[in-house]
């Protein structure tokens, strides 16, 4: 919970991420930025270093949305499980398109377990006599040396 | 034991759209499942 100091200070912070031109690079000259950084500097002093903590932990969690958000805009939502991109109002995947996102579902089987090294401890000797690596029974076979 | 430790899970994962279609996706991994278990009610 933030006292009134608190508050304002986040509100300074939240304000500058939302300007653009509030940067270096935005247009915003050295002493503009020695101007606002003081500023913060005089919010900041009042408060106790929890709560400084809470304000700057706040701000970056802003500034990450804001940087998902950006990414999100360009590149898409990648729901890399699914092996699926939802851009623009659209499903593709990295090389095709599927279909509109609109009125899509997704939709999930129920779960099986399956064997990932086919009997493990049944196999292992027959296939070590066989010259073949212990753990290669996903692989399509090997020919005995 | 060794047969647990060598089993994972796999479902399969569909996207069906409104035009009828549909895209099928085998996903493994228990880490996997789980994000596409949790994707599909959002999609």
């Amino acid at each position: 919970m933030l006292s009134d100091k608190g508050e304002e200070y986040l509100r300074a912070m939240l304000d500058d991420l939302a300007d653009p031109t509030r940067r270096l690079g935005g247009g915003e000259t050295r002493a503009e930025r020695k101007a606002r950084i003081a500023a913060h500097k005089q919010l900041r002093q009042g408060l106790s270093l929890q709560e400084q903590g809470e304000v700057l932990r706040a701000v970056a969690q802003h500034r990450d949305r804001l940087r998902q958000d950006r990414k999100a805009a360009r590149h898409g939502v990648r729901l890399r499980a699914l092996g699926i991109i939802v851009k623009d109002g659209e499903v593709r995947t990295p090389t095709r398109r599927l279909g509109d996102l609109a009125g899509a579902e997704a939709q999930v089987t129920d779960g099986a377990r399956v064997a990932r090294v086919g009997a493990a401890a049944a196999a292992t000797p027959s296939l070590a006599r066989r010259g073949c690596l212990p753990h290669s029974a996903r692989k399509a076979g090997c020919t005995p040396s | 034991m060794l047969a647990a430790l060598s089993q994972k899970s796999r479902v399969h994962a569909f996207v069906i759209f409104a035009d009828g279609t549909y895209y099928e996706r085998v996903v493994d991994g228990n880490a996997n499942v789980r994000l596409a278990q949790y994707y599909s009610p959002g999609l």
